[in-house]
């Protein structure tokens, strides 16, 4: 059904190739086929090459074929049977069109021509699955990260596709949220052919078919058994006990609330103590207020004390070229995240996950009393997932407190000194 | 059958009809010099921006605004008059008139929706329309952008004027997102002849949608 002939790709003014295959790849009907690799490898591309937005709308030298149906994927397929392939992409606010949340919902079956009654017909389970109802009153400039990416696959979903692209569309699910979609991925791959990029490799390895991996160089092979490099976090944080230093840095809450609109309050009485060298983490649902206790503990705190890795790793550069972002940098740490990389390039060229890496050292700065961190494991392989958690607990040593908000189960096992849930507006203690 | 798009605006339903009548308000009011008349056209808009849901509250901050705005001209006329021009109290009147009508009608009228009904209405190619809704809802995302920059250079405490690094991030972020903007357009198969579940024609719009 999906037949890629070998292939080479190359981004403008590269010399070598960005991606590569050396042997067809055919993909049958159904089934669910996982892309893995480490970040930065590659997996979008190829996902954009499928989909043919690249090289037909995206700028490339594409050397291959790729035949759906034995139609050549072209830039006249794609106007012709968009309603066949979906893709979602990445970041679910670079993809929002209006402002009402309904609105968008519709979006992609009244442009595939769906009609009314189709579109009816799978509205009402999407709308469950994925607790869509919560958020037609809300404006999509409202919507949490999480709530955006529930909303767009929501919306592709319900157009009833034969192939879907879906790059890493549970990377700000809350544990319930993914378990749900799982559940769902089960039953789609029953009928349809998707193509995954999902870094809770673990979670969806059971469903998966087979395994298309992009390594560091962006050569693709097609493996229907996959082996996780196993990374034990669980005995983490007794290779990096800490020292308890007295008198640390201490944050205190007291009966905190908030609300942006009047009588929809998104926090209520919160009170909390921490202390240096705590780890703290928060959890929560999707829009349960999480970045917004962040954004509140920051602005509360002096400039020099407080360092703050946003959600996304570009809103966290200010320099021209990476190496100037890690100016006050550790040294040691950015070798062991940046090894033999090229640094005197711009922060915005890099990878997805060398960005995220990057956000991570541009704060930790010895200086800072501490460091509160917005999802700092979102479009990490495990490899780099566990570098971060353990330079959080070198951290530690370091007598700095640090606060994370994660939707990353084994990750907060890993660092975190006490885990709190938010609920409805309340913090509760696991 | 279409459905009613008031189901999906409760709120806020206002129309093509009130941003033509606040054309033609403004025309008019550029048109006659007459105080009396101004005031008929400026009472009149205003009147039915009220009953379609404009408050007193927000009429009253809205004109506290513009009568300080035209408070300024009126001084600076007043400080650096031009002696080959006489002092017209219809410049001052208008002045305040046209920008407390511009105003308030924001409240009333909403740019999607009115961007919608002349897609729908095939007034506009949609191929321009829908890039400009995609502006328009983006509208929220710059400015938590710039208010996330901000507290970055607080942050990291960058040193000298921080406006213009703020605005070379943000000139990055509009670049790359109108791209991936577009991208999803198309990718999400946006076409001359797409479907609408709603109805965003005149004919519906009558009052709010609460009166309705």
């Amino acid at each position: 059904m999906l037949n890629i002939s070998p292939f080479e790709f190359f981004y403008p003014g590269a010399v070598e190739a960005t991606l590569a295959l050396a042997t067809p790849l055919a993909l049958p009907e159904k089934g669910l086929h996982l892309l893995t690799g480490p970040s930065g490898s590659g997996k979008s591309t190829l996902l954009s090459l499928i989909k043919g937005l690249c090289p037909h709308y995206t700028p490339g030298k594409f050397t291959g074929q790729i035949q759906y149906n034995n139609e050549i994927v072209d830039k006249y397929f794609v106007h012709k049977k968009q309603n066949e392939i979906v893709y979602l992409f990445q970041n679910p606010f670079h993809q929002i069109i209006y402002q009402n949340s309904q609105l968008e919902f519709c979006f992609t079956a009244e442009s595939q021509k769906i009609s009314y009654e189709q579109f009816v017909q799978h509205k009402t389970s999407i709308e469950h699955t994925f607790g869509l109802s919560k958020m037609w009153n809300k404006k999509t400039s409202e919507l949490s990260l999480g709530q955006a990416q529930r909303l767009l696959l929501g919306s592709l979903l319900v157009t009833n596709p034969k192939v879907l692209l879906l790059d890493e569309p549970t990377a700000f699910m809350d544990k319930p949220a993914r378990e749900l979609f799982y559940v769902m991925l089960a039953e789609l791959k029953e009928k349809y052919l998707v193509l995954l990029v999902d870094h809770h490799i673990n979670e969806v390895k059971p469903l998966v078919d087979s395994f298309i991996v992009v390594d560091q160089q962006g050569r693709i092979s097609h493996q229907d058994r996959f082996t996780i490099d196993a990374l034990d976090f669980s005995k983490l944080k007794q290779s990096y006990p800490g020292s308890i230093i007295s008198e640390g840095y201490q944050i205190n809450l007291n009966q905190v609330s908030f609300a942006y609109k009047k009588n929809e309050p998104i926090l209520s009485d919160i009170s909390l103590s921490v202390k240096a060298p705590e780890i703290i983490a928060i959890t929560g649902e999707n829009g349960s207020g999480k970045s917004t206790l962040l954004k509140l503990i920051v602005g509360t705190l002096k400039a020099t004390h407080v360092g703050y890795v946003m959600q996304n790793p570009e809103d966290n550069f200010i320099c021209d070229t990476a190496k100037e972002e890690l100016q006050e940098t550790d040294k040691d740490l950015v070798n062991i995240f940046f090894q033999d990389k090229n640094l005197n390039v711009s922060p915005f060229s890099l990878s997805e996950g060398e960005k995220r890496r990057l956000s991570l050292l541009v704060h930790l700065n010895p200086n800072k009393k501490v460091i509160l961190y917005d999802e700092p494991t979102f479009g990490l392989d495990e490899k780099n997932k566990f570098s971060v958690a353990e330079s959080l607990l070198k951290f530690r040593e370091k007598n700095i407190l640090q606060i994370v908000v994660s939707h990353d189960d084994a990750f907060i096992s890993a660092i975190a000194d006490r885990v709190f849930t938010l609920k409805d507006g309340k913090l509760y203690e696991a | 059958m279409k459905l009613d798009y008031r189901l999906i605006y409760p709120e806020k339903v206002h129309s093509a009809v009130s941003a033509l009548i606040l054309f033609l308000v403004l025309v008019s009011l550029f048109i006659f010099s007459q105080p009396m008349v101004m005031s008929g056209l400026f009472v009149g808009a205003i009147a039915y921006f009220l009953y379609l849901g404009l408050s007193l509250l927000q009429l009253a901050k809205i004109s506290l605004y513009t009568l300080a705005f035209t408070a300024i001209y009126l001084l600076m006329v007043l400080l650096f008059p031009n002696p080959e021009r006489a002092f017209e109290a219809s410049v001052f009147i208008r002045l305040f008139f046209v920008s407390t009508l511009s105003v308030s009608s924001l409240a009333v009228i909403h740019g999607e929706v009115i961007l919608l009904y002349l897609a729908q209405q095939n007034k506009f190619p949609v191929l321009l329309i829908y890039p400009l809704l995609f502006s328009l809802s983006s509208m929220g995302l710059f400015k938590q952008k710039f208010d996330l920059y901000r507290l970055n250079h607080r942050l990291r405490e960058t040193k000298g004027w921080v406006l213009p690094k703020m605005l070379f991030q943000f000139l990055v972020f509009t670049l790359r997102f109108s791209e991936s903007g577009a991208l999803s357009l198309i990718a999400r198969g946006l076409s001359e002849n797409k479907l609408y579940y709603y109805d965003f024609s005149i004919r519906n719009y009558k009052s709010q949608g609460s009166r309705a």
